[in-house]
């Protein structure tokens, strides 16, 4: 990839408090016009990453650039070109949401007022506060704090926006309507959010990267993340236990098979499940079924199990961990 | 900015360390003067210093019909203007950076295209202004006027009363600078608010133990803590007297100078 079409790229940020390394030399790649979802469990560093980015925090070494603006040097100018949407939003509890959405504007904006006014009011609109637009913010909710927070982070049509949890506090409709904001947004910004809600990333996001204990464990597209690492498996349901003879007889015979990497067979009740990982799919299709069948096992399901991001994610964690 | 910005907005044209600033100032001048908060404080101060002085005149004027001496007049004001204002200013100020470190606010502000040293700045300005205006010029224009209509004093000179309230406000602005410094060097609001009394104690009663103290000490500039011996450089502009040193307030600009310094110095280094 062109460094021109990279949006953010760090090479070695690194980020220490004192013994801890919140941070272990990130090689972070995030392309244009892409919704890119920065994963990892609690303390993996991705805030750290985020505050690193907006300058909030000086790395410890390494560096990156943003837009092709280098994150140490030209920090304000950066923040002149993106939206942030922080982890757990703040804001001046005496203002309203309107007046801290006109605060937020006229740090890029010096007019005209009525412009100004109309694009609080867009904003106000798109996130669904016309109700409380003028009621102060200290009586908001967790959810409405957090729907200011998208709409001051897009006010001043940022190229890129980062976002720390955007779907935090909010109720299933607030989640939905965040992400048909974000799905909105990336026909002309990219996006680099942290989440905890898997579901989502799955639903939107293009580009996947996972850290684990300040690393950077893998960065992919979704598709080629979801498509795992080159095996496939089939879940099969055989009717029979694990003992019976012709069980045990098939299982030696598909274990044999070359294109077979590995069996994992579990006992439920008075049903036998296996999860049989293939090294190639075209063999598998054509023969693994025939082969069951032959050797006279009752199959009550078949099929090829379909992979979610969740097991990926707690996979690559627990192999990051071992 | 992005394909679908609208054209018809014109951009923010400061440049350099000035970067927010405008807008920044703009939000601390709303959170005093478009609140109730300009005039609670000078409902607060014209009720302390205003209040207590014109007991004071009061106090005078009965005095002298017995012909005894009232109480020491330019001290109490001294005492009242210079004293509790700067209590009042280790109050006021003590969550101005602080608080807003700890809350978050300060974080939210600084992912927007702002320098840190306008950030502090915008603090200093506004808040130095709000608090002269509330505590020092008003109340003092009040006292003037009383003298000037109730008191034998009469009226002063107009131009060594404004020294004086310079003196003041220079005064005041020291205390302001420290806490403010205070905030960007500590997390907590009880030592943003200890350091300043403490030094204020010990230029209270410092001098007893160093004599020197008194040439650097801001105290010197409102009120002396030992008047028999030394009038205050505010006293003795409305009284007409010569100063008896220019060195506090010499000391008092350059450690103010200092304290600013520092503040921009220690958040520019300040990690969110």
């Amino acid at each position: 990839m062109n460094s021109d079409d990279l949006v953010i790229s760090t090479e070695g940020l690194s980020k220490s408090f004192g013994e801890v390394h919140a941070l272990k030399s990130l090689d972070l790649r995030v392309p244009q016009k892409s919704i890119f979802a920065f994963l990892g469990p609690n303390g993996a560093g991705k805030t750290t990453t985020i505050k690193l980015l907006l300058g909030l925090l000086k790395p410890t070494r390494g560096g990156g650039k943003i837009l092709g603006m280098d994150i140490l040097r030209e920090s304000v100018d950066i923040r002149a070109k993106i939206g942030y949407l922080p982890q757990d939003p703040r804001f001046y509890e005496h203002m309203t949401a309107r007046q801290t959405l006109e605060y937020t504007a006229r740090f890029f904006y010096a007019g005209p007022q009525a412009e100004i006014d109309k694009r609080v009011n867009e904003m106000i609109e798109l996130v669904g506060l016309e109700g409380k637009a003028d009621r102060p913010i200290r009586g908001f909710s967790g959810g409405e704090r957090q729907r200011l927070g998208i709409a001051q982070a897009e006010i001043n049509y940022p190229d890129l926006l980062i976002l720390d949890e955007p779907a935090a506090n909010l109720d299933p409709q607030g989640r939905r309507d965040v992400l048909e904001v974000m799905s909105r947004i990336r026909k002309y910004a990219t996006i680099f959010y942290c989440t905890h809600i898997l579901d989502d990333v799955q639903r939107v996001s293009d580009q996947v990267a996972i850290v684990n204990q300040g690393e950077l464990v893998t960065q992919a597209p979704i598709e080629e993340l979801l498509a795992g690492s080159g095996d496939v498996t089939y879940s099969i349901t055989l009717r029979g236990n694990a003992g019976d003879q012709s069980v045990a007889n098939a299982y030696t015979q598909v274990h044999q098979q070359p294109w077979v990497s590995a069996i994992e067979a579990r006992q439920q009740g008075e049903q036998t499940t296996w999860q049989v990982s293939v090294t190639d799919e075209e063999a598998a299709k054509d023969q693994l079924m025939g082969l069951l069948v032959s050797s006279g096992l009752k199959v009550s399901n078949f099929g090829r199990k379909e992979q979610n991001l969740e097991e990926i994610f707690f996979n690559i964690i627990e192999r990051s961990q071992k | 900015m992005s394909a679908n910005a609208s054209g018809q907005f014109q951009l923010v044209k400061e440049k350099g360390w000035r970067r927010g600033l405008g807008n920044m100032s703009q939000g601390e001048y709303s959170a005093w003067f478009k609140s109730s908060r300009w005039w609670k404080q000078l409902i607060i101060w014209f009720a302390i210093i205003n209040g207590m002085m014109g007991t004071m005149i009061y106090a005078t004027a009965q005095a002298a019909k017995t012909g005894n001496d009232g109480p020491p007049m330019f001290f109490m004001y001294g005492l009242f203007g210079g004293m509790c204002v700067a209590f009042g200013v280790m109050i006021i100020m003590q969550r101005v950076i602080v608080g807003e470190k700890r809350s978050g606010t300060a974080a939210w502000v600084l992912s927007k295209p702002v320098t840190r040293t306008a950030f502090v700045v915008s603090r200093l300005v506004v808040n130095s202004i709000a608090i002269l205006l509330t505590s020092v010029i008003v109340p003092g224009v009040v006292f003037y006027i009383s003298l000037g209509l109730f008191s034998d004093l009469g009226w002063l000179s107009p131009l060594g009363f404004i020294a004086a309230l310079l003196i003041f406000s220079l005064h005041t602005f020291y205390w302001v600078a420290l806490v403010l410094m205070m905030g960007t060097l500590s997390e907590s609001s009880s030592v943003v608010i200890a350091v300043p009394m403490t030094l204020f104690l010990a230029f209270w009663m410092g001098p007893g133990l160093i004599p020197g103290l008194n040439y650097i000490s801001p105290l010197l500039l409102t009120f002396s803590p030992d008047p028999d011996n030394i009038n205050s450089v505010a006293a003795s502009f409305m009284s007409g007297e010569p100063v008896f040193s220019w060195l506090p307030v010499i000391s008092t600009v350059v450690f103010s100078i200092i304290f600013i310094a520092v503040a921009i110095w220690r958040f520019n280094r300040q990690e969110f």
